[in-house]
C-alpha cells in the first residue's frame, strides 16, 4: 500500500530537534517505509539524523510518502502528531 | 540488565558537558548520561578519573558510548577505559559532540542496541546542517 499526504504543520513549535525526536520514535514502531519530503529534499522519516536537520515552522507543508501494510496508520500517525495543538 | 546503552559526555569545560547532557536528557529521560567535564578542580581540560567513573555509572551489559568535544581528550578517554580492563562494550565515537550525543541517546531511546546506536552517532558527521 501507498500513501501520499500533504500535511500542513499546525504545532505551534513546529518541528524540529525536540519533535523530530519524538516523531522519530513514533516512526520507528512501523512497517512502512517512510519518507518526508519538504523544500525539495526528501528524508527518511525513520532517521533521527535526517529529522533533526528539519526546521519546519508552523503552517509550512510537508509531503509524507509512504509505502507498506501500515501505511494508512503511519500517514494517520504523522497528520495526529504535526497538527496537536 | 540497563534496556538503554548508556552514554558518557566528555568534554573540556564541566559547563558545557553539563549543558548537552541537560538537552540529550530532556529528549531522552530514561537513558543513562554520565557527564565528565573540566579537570577534577573544574578546571578547563579532561580528567581520566571522571572519565572512568562516569562510564561506571551508566555501564550495563547494553554497553556504553563515549563522546569527546576535542582531539586531546581522546588519550584520557582511551586511558580510563584502559584502567577498566578493555571493555568490549564500551565505544568512543568519532562524531560531532551535539549531533552525535543527541542521535544516539534518541537511538538508544528507542532500544538500539551499541553497534547501531554508534553507528547512527558517527553518521552525524555527514551531517548537512542546512538543507
Amino acid at each position: 500500500m501507498r500513501v501520499e499526504k500533504d500535511i500542513i504543520v499546525l504545532r505551534p513549535d513546529g518541528l524540529h530537534a525536540r519533535p523530530a525526536a519524538e516523531l522519530v520514535k513514533q516512526m520507528k514502531q512501523y512497517e512502512s517505509n517512510i519518507h518526508i519530503i519538504y523544500k525539495d529534499t526528501k528524508i527518511d522519516g525513520k532517521s533521527i539524523i535526517q529529522l533533526m536537520k528539519l526546521s519546519v515552522k508552523q503552517g509550512e507543508m510537508l509531503k509524507v510518502e509512504i509505502e507498506g501494510d501500515d501505511a494508512d496508520e503511519v500517514a494517520a500517525a504523522i497528520e495526529r502528531f504535526l497538527s496537536s495543538e | 540488565m540497563s534496556r538503554y546503552v548508556g552514554l558518557v559526555l566528555i568534554s573540556h569545560s564541566y559547563d558545557l558537558a553539563y549543558g548537552l547532557k541537560m538537552i540529550a536528557s530532556q529528549v531522552e529521560p530514561d537513558v543513562p548520561i554520565a557527564i565528565a567535564g573540566g579537570t577534577e578542580d573544574n578546571d578547563i581540560g579532561t580528567s581520566v578519573i571522571k572519565i572512568k567513573e562516569a562510564i561506571e555509572s551508566v555501564y550495563s551489559d547494553k554497553g556504553v558510548i563515549l563522546f569527546f568535544d576535542l582531539g586531546s581528550a581522546l588519550m584520557n578517554a582511551e586511558l580510563a577505559i584502559d584502567m577498566l580492563g578493555n571493555p568490549q562494550n564500551v565505544k568512543i565515537a568519532d562524531a560531532p559532540l551535539v549531533e552525535g550525543v543527541y542521535a544516539a541517546a534518541v537511538e538508544s531511546g528507542c532500544g538500539a542496541d551499541l553497534e547501531e546506536a554508534l553507528k547512527v552517532a558517527e553518521q552525524t558527521r555527514l551531517l548537512e546542517k542546512k538543507i
